[in-house]
């Protein structure tokens, strides 16, 4: 049976007798890749950041110290994604506010606690690796969103209600005549062919005299059909637009924000929502 | 080996007792590194490198379980900060001290 993989902790410090209790206190649960200053830490998080569960830095390092190594880290958008501790001997107040600055997660003082060091680190990883499965697991459903839409013969599209910039489009709306070759971030207005405006414009003006649904939609030639994402609309016992519960800017909002609206976009469905 | 030493690598940090040595090694390596440094910066004073070899005693001293080291590289750095000559002196020959009783107790080579 595999071993499942254990967390593995970067620890740069140029004292041996600091890396070598650390290490003695953390290798009961972690991997420990050790750095005697910055550029070492520098090197491992470049051979292998993806795999780090945690960076422990001494602040005072030769060659390199700690601030050098969160500049590093900021720049390659690794602050935020793997907790950085910041281990300093110099306990005032304005060299521990540095770190945080820097982009350090947490700041602890030498000599340290030994229990509550493990626990901190412990803690952090946790955290943050609960936070990129999350993260992992909305880019997986926004992915299958995006393809869902992309699968469609009719285009979709959303735009944002002030500008008109259009914020969201599938693969058809890509490929309807006269569209850029990118239309994200151009003004709908303008980008699209004149007869396309009119006609979103029309079928807009009609939808809100009529009351009836808030997404738009008119048909293209080959029975192919043209919507916008757009406000989640609660109708009362009237048939009447009672609120609107928010402006559905991509796919993967849409299909949180109106499963019933999603339904409506699937091919078996196009049938009853025809004007 | 220090006592002192040996029960805290053993209770707090959980070595084992084969292990000890070993760490009490790079322990001594490490303070004889600081101790360099320190001698190097006591004549003409140097404040900042007394600052800078004490940031590293103060550092692990403690963890290791040297909390008389630790105090006394404490006092050193905050006479290096008053850049106070006499307080350094004395307390350079006070961590030259305290070294040689650690390395007196060192472990024997086999």
């Amino acid at each position: 049976m595999d071993t499942p993989e254990r967390p593995k902790i970067l620890l740069a410090d140029d004292a041996d007798v600091g890396r070598a209790i650390l290490r003695s206190l953390l290798r009961k649960e972690f991997d420990v890749v050790e750095a005697r200053n910055g550029l070492e830490a520098i090197r491992a998080l470049e051979s292998s950041a993806g795999g780090l569960a945690a960076v422990v830095l001494d602040v005072m390092m030769p060659v390199m110290d700690g601030f050098r190594v969160l500049r590093f880290m900021r720049e390659k958008e690794l602050i935020g994604r793997i907790p950085a501790i910041m281990l300093t001997a110099i306990s005032d107040t304005d060299a521990k506010v540095r770190c945080y600055e820097a982009g350090a997660t947490d700041v602890v003082e030498k000599p340290y606690d030994e229990k509550l060091i493990v626990q901190k680190i412990r803690a952090l990883v946790s955290v943050f690796s609960a936070r990129a499965a999350e993260a992992a697991a909305g880019d997986e459903a926004g992915a299958f969103a995006d393809g869902l839409l992309d699968a469609l013969p009719d285009a979709v599209y959303a735009t944002d209600p002030g500008t008109h910039r259009i914020t969201f489009c599938n693969a058809a709306f890509r490929d309807l005549p006269g569209a850029p070759a990118d239309p994200v971030g151009h003004d709908l207005r303008t980008c699209m062919p004149e007869a396309f405006v009119n006609a979103a414009t029309e079928v807009w003006e009609d939808l809100l005299l009529r009351r009836v649904r808030s997404e738009r939609f008119f048909r293209l030639p080959g029975d192919r059909r043209v919507w916008r994402l757009s406000y989640n609309a609660l109708l009362d016992d009237a048939g009447e637009i009672s609120d609107l519960v928010g402006y559905v800017s991509d796919a993967s909002l849409f299909f949180r924000a109106a499963p019933s609206l999603a339904a409506t976009l699937l091919p078996e469905n196009q049938q009853e929502n025809r004007p | 080996m220090r006592e002192n030493v040996v029960r805290h690598l053993r209770e707090v940090v959980g070595l084992d007792d084969s292990e000890i040595p070993g760490v009490y090694g790079i322990f001594l390596r490490t303070l004889a590194e600081c101790l360099d440094g320190l001698r190097a910066a006591a004549s003409p004073v140097d404040f900042r490198a007394i600052r800078s070899a004490t940031h590293t005693l103060m550092g692990f001293a403690r963890n290791v379980g040297a909390a008389d080291l630790g105090d006394v590289a404490r006092s050193l750095n905050a006479a290096a900060h008053d850049s106070d000559e006499e307080a350094c002196r004395l307390g350079i020959r006070e961590i030259e001290e305290i070294c040689a009783a650690y390395r007196d107790d060192a472990p024997t080579q086999p």
